[in-house]
This record gives C-alpha cells, sequence and structure tokens, in this order.
C-alpha cells in the first residue's frame, strides 16, 4: 500500500466531513442551531436532504440520516437515537407489513412459472384481430399479471420477452410496441394487489383494503384507455399495428381454461378483501398458497425456482423496510418542525383553489418522478404533501390512488423511467429514445386519467364505498 | 481484505438463507393456516400475529446486510452515473459515513436495550418469546452492517477491489 494507491479524492471527503463534524463539535454551532426556529430547521433539513440524494446517497438512508441530525438538534441528545431504534421496532413488527414479502412472492411465482405466458396467449386469441390486437394483448395481459403480482418492473421484465417477439412477427412498429408494453407494465403498481399501495398505507396508516378496492376502477379505465389509444393509432396508421392471427371461437374459450386460476386467485385475494373475509396480509397469504398450490399441479414449480422467489422476495422487502422507516422517520420530524403545518397555513392564507392545489402538486410530482424512483418519490412527498391533502378535504383512500398513479408516470418517464430501462435491456436493439417516443401517448392518456379521478372522486371512492370501507 | 470479503458474504448470505428459507416460509406457513383454522375451523391461533410479529423483524435483521451487499438500496443515479469512477467513489464516502452513523446510533440503543430486557427477563404474551431476542437481532445487523461500511470505506481510500462497489440501481419497482 503505497501513497499511489490512495484515493485522495475520497480521503479529502472523508477529512472534510469529519473535520466539519469536529468544528461543530467545538463551537457553538449547535445552540446556534437550536436556536433558530423549527420550521427554519425543516427547511434546512429538507435541502440538506435534496443534497444528499443528489449526490447518491440511497433515499432510505437519506431521508434517515437527515432525520437523525434534525432530531438531535430539536430534540435532546439521546432522542434521535430512542426515534430510529422506536420506528425501526415498530414497522418491522406491524403485522401488515407481512403483506409486502408476500405478494412479491405472488409475482415471482407468476413469473418464474410461465402463468404469464397463458395469460398472454388467452388475450392474444381473443384480442389478436383488433387494429393493434397484439399490442391491446399485451396491455390487457399485463393488467391480469397486474391482478396477482404487486410490481411493475416484474410485469415489464416478464411480459416483454413474450409480447415484443410476437409483435415484431406481425411488423409491428418498434416504439409502438416497446411503448405499449412499458406504460402497460406500470397497470401493475395500480391494479391490486399492489405493493406501493401497501407502502402507502402503513406510512399514512390508511386501509390497505380500501387501497386495494380503490384502485380497481381507475386500473380498468386505464386498461382501457391504454387499449383505446393503441387502436385509435392503429386505425389512423394500420402499418404501425396490423391484426394478428385468427382463431376458432373453441380455441379461444379452450386457451380460457388456463388462465383461470389466474382469475381465481385475484377473485379469492380481492373478492375476500372486498367482503372482508380477510385482511390484505391474510388475503397475501392466501393468494401466495393458491398460486403455489396451481404451480405444483401444474408442474411448473421447481425447489430452485421457489428458493429464488423467497430470496428475491426477501432482499425487496429488505430494501422497501429501509425505505419507510426512512419516510417514517422524516414524517415525525416534519411534524415535529411544523413545516407542513407552516405550508398548509400559507396555502390556506393564499387562498389557493383544491384544483390549482393538485395542479402544483401533480407538477411537483411529475418533477420529482423525471429524477427519481417511485418510491423515494412517495415516500420523500407523502409527509409533506399529506397534511395539506386532508386539510383540503380530500380522501387519503383517494390521494393514496392519486399518488400511485403519478407514481406509475414516474416509471414511464425520461430520464430515470426504470420501466422504459427495462425495455431496453429486453429489446436492446430499440433506441431509448424511441421507446421513449411509444410511451407518450400513454403518459399523456394516464395525465387525462388524473385530471378526470380529480374532478370526479367518485371513480376512485365509489367501490370502496360499497363495500362499506371507510374512506376518510 | 479478499478474505475478510468471503467471510464477510458468507455471515451474510447465510443470515439471508436463515431469514429467507427458514423465517420467511414459517411465516407464510402460519398466515395461511390461521387462515385455514380462522374461517373453516373457527378456531384460529392466538399466538399467530404476535409471533409473526416477532418473526418479521428478524427477516428485515437478516436480509438488510445481504440486500446491502449486492448494492439493493435505491438511489438517484441520474447525476452519480454521469461522473467519472473517481468522482463516484468520493460521492460513495458520504453515503458510507451517513450509514456508518446511522448504524451505530441503531446499535448502541439496541444493545442498552437489550441488557434492560434481559436483566428484566421480558417475553411475548402468548408465545413467550424472549423480547430481547428482537434488540439482540438488530445489535448482530447493526455490528454486520458497521463492520461492512468501515471496511467499505477503507476499500474505497486504500483502493481494494473488495467492499468497494458503489451502488448500481435499485433491486425492483
Amino acid at each position: 500500500m503505497n501513497a499511489k494507491s490512495i484515493n485522495f479524492p475520497a480521503l479529502g471527503v472523508l477529512v472534510v466531513i469529519l473535520l466539519a463534524a469536529a468544528l461543530f463539535n467545538a463551537t457553538d454551532a449547535l445552540d446556534t442551531l437550536k436556536s433558530l426556529d423549527k420550521g427554519a430547521i425543516g427547511l434546512v433539513a429538507f435541502v440538506a436532504m435534496m443534497l444528499l440524494i443528489v449526490l447518491g446517497v440511497p433515499i432510505g438512508f437519506a431521508m434517515l440520516a437527515t432525520a437523525v441530525a434534525g432530531f438531535f438538534i430539536v430534540g435532546r441528545s439521546n432522542f434521535a437515537e430512542t426515534q430510529l431504534s422506536i420506528t425501526f421496532i415498530e414497522q418491522g413488527t406491524s403485522f401488515v407489513f407481512v403483506a409486502v414479502p408476500l405478494y412479491f412472492m405472488m409475482g415471482q411465482i407468476v413469473q418464474r412459472t410461465n402463468i404469464a405466458y397463458d395469460l398472454y396467449e388467452c388475450v392474444y386469441r381473443w384480442l389478436g384481430r383488433l387494429p393493434g390486437g397484439l399490442a391491446i394483448s399485451s396491455v390487457v395481459a399485463c393488467g391480469g399479471f397486474g391482478a396477482v403480482s404487486g410490481g411493475s418492473v416484474t410485469a415489464v421484465a416478464t411480459m416483454a420477452p413474450m409480447c415484443i417477439p410476437a409483435m415484431r412477427r406481425y411488423n409491428y412498429d418498434d416504439s409502438l410496441a416497446t411503448g405499449s408494453v412499458s406504460a402497460a407494465g406500470t397497470l401493475g403498481i395500480l391494479i391490486p394487489p399492489s405493493i406501493i399501495m401497501i407502502g402507502y398505507g402503513i406510512l399514512t396508516e390508511t386501509s390497505i383494503g380500501a387501497l386495494f378496492i380503490a384502485g380497481i376502477i381507475p386500473g380498468i379505465l386505464m386498461t382501457i384507455g391504454y387499449s383505446a389509444t393503441i387502436a385509435v393509432k392503429c386505425i389512423i396508421n394500420p402499418e404501425l399495428g396490423p391484426v394478428g392471427e385468427k382463431y376458432s371461437m373453441g380455441e379461444k374459450v379452450r386457451s380460457l381454461t388456463k388462465v383461470t386460476p389466474i382469475f381465481l386467485t385475484f377473485i379469492i385475494v380481492i373478492g375476500g378483501i372486498y367482503t372482508g373475509v380477510f385482511t390484505p396480509t391474510e388475503a397475501a397469504g392466501v393468494g401466495v398458497l393458491a398460486l403455489l398450490l396451481i404451480s405444483l399441479a401444474m408442474r411448473r414449480l421447481n425447489l430452485t425456482n421457489f428458493k429464488e422467489s423467497l430470496l428475491k422476495s426477501m432482499h425487496t422487502s429488505a430494501m422497501i423496510f429501509v425505505i419507510i422507516i426512512g419516510g417514517h422517520m422524516m414524517g415525525k420530524f416534519v411534524v415535529l418542525t411544523g413545516l407542513t403545518t407552516g405550508v398548509v397555513d400559507w396555502i390556506t392564507a393564499a387562498n389557493f383553489s383544491p384544483l390549482m392545489v393538485m395542479l402544483m402538486i401533480s407538477l411537483l410530482f411529475i418533477v420529482l418522478g423525471m429524477v427519481l424512483d417511485v418510491w423515494g418519490m412517495l415516500i420523500l412527498t407523502i409527509p409533506f404533501t399529506m397534511p395539506i391533502i386532508l386539510d383540503l378535504g380530500y380522501s387519503p383512500v383517494w390521494y393514496g390512488v392519486y399518488a400511485v398513479i403519478m407514481a406509475e408516470l414516474a416509471l414511464i418517464t425520461p430520464p430515470v423511467g426504470i420501466n422504459v430501462y427495462v425495455m431496453a435491456k429486453m429489446a436492446p436493439d430499440v433506441p431509448l429514445i424511441k421507446i421513449f417516443k411509444g410511451v407518450a401517448p400513454f403518459f399523456i392518456f394516464t395525465l387525462f386519467l388524473v385530471m378526470l379521478i380529480t374532478l370526479f372522486p367518485e371513480i376512485v371512492l365509489w367501490l370502496p364505498r360499497t363495500a362499506g370501507m371507510g374512506v376518510f | 481484505m479478499e478474505k475478510v470479503e468471503k467471510y464477510f458474504q458468507f455471515l451474510s448470505i447465510n443470515l439471508d438463507k436463515i431469514g429467507g428459507l427458514i423465517v420467511l416460509p414459517a411465516i407464510s406457513i402460519i398466515v395461511m393456516v390461521d387462515v385455514f383454522k380462522r374461517y373453516a375451523l373457527n378456531d384460529p391461533w392466538i399466538w399467530s400475529l404476535e409471533f409473526n410479529e416477532w418473526m418479521l423483524l428478524l427477516v428485515f435483521a437478516f436480509a438488510i446486510p445481504e440486500c446491502t451487499r449486492q448494492n439493493g438500496h435505491v438511489r438517484m443515479e441520474l447525476l452519480i452515473s454521469n461522473l467519472p469512477k473517481r468522482s463516484q467513489e468520493a460521492m460513495d464516502v458520504v453515503y458510507v459515513l451517513c450509514a456508518i452513523v446511522l448504524f451505530y446510533l441503531l446499535g448502541i440503543h439496541a444493545w442498552e436495550e437489550f441488557l434492560f430486557d434481559y436483566e428484566l427477563g421480558r417475553i411475548t404474551e402468548f408465545v413467550r418469546l424472549p423480547i430481547w431476542g428482537h434488540q439482540l437481532a438488530i445489535f448482530g445487523m447493526c455490528v454486520i452492517l458497521v463492520l461492512y461500511y468501515v471496511l467499505r470505506l477503507f476499500a474505497t481510500i486504500f483502493n481494494f477491489k473488495e467492499f468497494s462497489r458503489t451502488e448500481s440501481v435499485g433491486m425492483e419497482e
């Protein structure tokens, strides 16, 4: 080990941070900070958190570090570590959280056992003859996949290898083919069960069952809307998406038998939640069991696949856990500083209409969605926006669905749009710009849906109300 | 350093396997059986909720080290991925220091709570599981993670290839 092998930039950063900490300790900087207005401390903390995120600190850690530093300044010396420990144990022992690895497991099982292929084949037989039929089939199949799994990236990674080659065989436009699957993958987080909704429910203490049920109608509307977008494009320019193969009614009906398991699983899980028979966590357990039995009966699940599903579900749940405790800590800190109360007061004083505020929040989500991952975007904004939403009289269930739809946009918005990058890996010969161009019409439709549910919140709230679920 | 990384990898992977292949399936089975007993036999387990909550924390405590080792935490890649490797490593120092402080604080508190709970012999209500088990698991996780991040810092500054990988894209979603 000689001087040449020392990484001086990294050493420099380390020395600067340690010196700054020593200086902070030696001077009365802490007292000066303590004397500041709490709202100002909150604002400084928010800026510091954004800086950490930009510097590449993982989002959960950035929120945790900022909240801990904030608690240290605002509270007593051991307040920060006590809050950290309490939050860790509270969230880590929350029964609702059991649902997260279980729903992930459902997605993993569907992904690894080719059940998704049956779904696509069935939908294709029924809808393949429509203008842009194969792309429409991809959208509907992604919606179906979303009905038994909780994620979006998994949906794209699972559906793309089936849908893209099929569309290529029929000379579909690359932009339409890749764009439709990338966008349709996002349906997975809106159509229940949805992991993002569970995260939102845990963070805001909103009924996860109500959120799941509330996501059904917007999910169906979005599936129809995406399909209509494709059909209109292909009617205007038939070369974009030629019609597919013709199947007899017998072949169509026979294909339904293979998708019956998925359909039944969805009915059991969501029907159980809707009727109040299961809690979302219990429904997840039942869903996993149902899919396991189906996969075993179809002889499609081996031990290796099952082990991988378990480990992958656990890693992803751990990652989400860190982000959620970060969000919780930040939320507690924000409440302590009164920052959100200040924002709410400001909005009240400025006399903004609810629609104007929603427009501002939507713009904020779109901008953040360009640079942040969906989890980061949601967990980061909810502690700040939730009090505003409640003050305006919106339902937290409605806001959950709205936030998830905005998160869907984040999955396809350049430059970060993770679904588009996953698609680029699946179709490496299609330039990234072409895929982003392909998702643009779906992006516009999603904005239209956001406008629709904002103007008519009953679209979201009607179904949970009919189930007797509280939406406030 | 290579040997140290291998030891760390062994520990982290095996903890992960205990969590993923034993604890998580145990939770899943208990949830499923409990639902069946509740609705089919009208005889639910009184202890299942408490047991699952207790076990869930272990799942996270066992999974976080491996999730960290596999660079699974979500972060904003936009700026950092376009920087030269040296600058990325310099920025990684900020993350590593944040993580060391966080897990140090959490670990210290968990140790104090462990001693307190152990002396009192506190147990859960139905299954009578030791409450100190949670604190000990958190403490163990924090020790592993602080050690990991300190080694990663050391490796970054002295240009060892072990431990010095920077984060990549998140694992899912």
